[in-house]
């Protein structure tokens, strides 16, 4: 089975998320002003709690973005696709919040169980080492979505997954004498 | 340089009571974008104002250090004015752009086809991000309409 690798990173007010799959990997950027980072946690929740689909946008500041869409299969398995928007050049909010899809830029087909795991690890990796004491996000002004984040962790849980402590993530475990 | 012109405005003020506007008061503070990237200014000084929304030096979320982060600038002053004069063409002579609640934003589109957008925060006026779609072009969008 084909590895699949989930990073999201904080930086200078931009989300970026980078899926790999099967040789193919997508990063794309989600701005602050337009904050889709709970939307799609709670996406993936939904998923978990029995939804077949789910869709959520990803944004820039302004007109620029990406779709991705999840569809649940009766096997356990989880489908992931990424289009850009229809308009990226659009002015107009039926252009900019287009239900239609635009370009597929990624495609994979995974476990749903490994899916929510490695979303699990990616986003203990942001809670560890990208908030601040407030809640709030470093060099993206809003919140943590924590209840979000903690229902995801949960669900993996039940799929073996073990979170991992800030030396862990951070690599500051002692070494071995 | 920024404290020395205040000082001025200041004493302009006291000494006549009449001389010192808002207009001036604003021109002191100014700074340019190649100062804030160099790390001369605070974040809250203020690099251009037009029309009513100001183009703050910013941080990593906002303003001149945001907008460098992904559409850079030059650090050594080349940009300096076509920032400024960019962000004064889209704001005067640019047609609004549809934004999530919050934000406004206003685009001007070249004959020659590229564009150059800003997006602000309504309650606040303060300046998101600004940029042009090819390749931060800020001297074709200072040279807006040509």
């Amino acid at each position: 089975m084909a590895e699949v690798d989930l990073v999201m990173e904080f930086s200078y007010g931009w989300c970026t998320f980078t899926l790999s799959f099967g040789g193919q990997s997508i990063s794309i950027k989600n701005h602050w002003a337009n904050d889709r980072f709970p939307e799609l946690l709670r996406c993936v929740n939904s998923l978990l709690d029995g939804a077949e689909s789910v869709s959520c946008r990803w944004q820039g500041p302004a007109q620029e973005g990406h779709f991705v869409d999840l569809v649940a299969d009766p096997d356990g398995g989880v489908s992931v696709a990424v289009h850009r928007f229809p308009h990226p050049d659009g002015s107009e909010f039926s252009e900019i919040w287009s239900a239609e899809r635009g370009e597929s830029v990624f495609g994979a087909h995974l476990a749903l169980a490994e899916f929510t795991v490695v979303l699990a690890a990616a986003l203990r990796r942001v809670r560890a080492t990208a908030v601040d004491a407030s809640g709030m996000i470093r060099d993206y002004p809003r919140p943590f979505p924590q209840s979000e984040f903690e229902r995801i962790e949960t669900r993996a849980a039940r799929y073996g997954y073990h979170p991992k402590s800030l030396a862990e993530l951070e690599d500051l475990s002692t070494p071995s004498t | 340089m920024k404290l020395a012109h205040s000082v001025v405005a200041a004493g302009v003020f006291v000494a006549s009571g009449f001389l010192f506007t808002p207009a001036a008061a604003e021109a002191a503070a100014n700074t340019s974008a190649s100062a804030c990237l160099q790390g001369f200014e605070g974040p809250s000084v203020i690099v251009n104002s037009y029309g009513g929304l100001n183009l703050r030096c910013g941080d990593p979320t906002k303003g001149i250090l945001h907008i460098d982060s992904s559409h850079p600038i030059d650090q050594h002053g080349a940009d300096d004015v076509h920032v400024d004069r960019c962000m004064n063409n889209i704001v005067g002579l640019g047609s609004p752009v549809s934004a999530n609640p919050g934000n406004s934003a206003k685009r001007i589109t070249r004959p020659s086809g590229g564009w150059a957008q800003i997006v602000w925060d309504t309650g606040t006026k303060d300046v998101i991000t600004m940029y042009t779609s090819d390749n931060n072009n800020w001297a074709a969008c200072a040279a807006f309409p040509n």
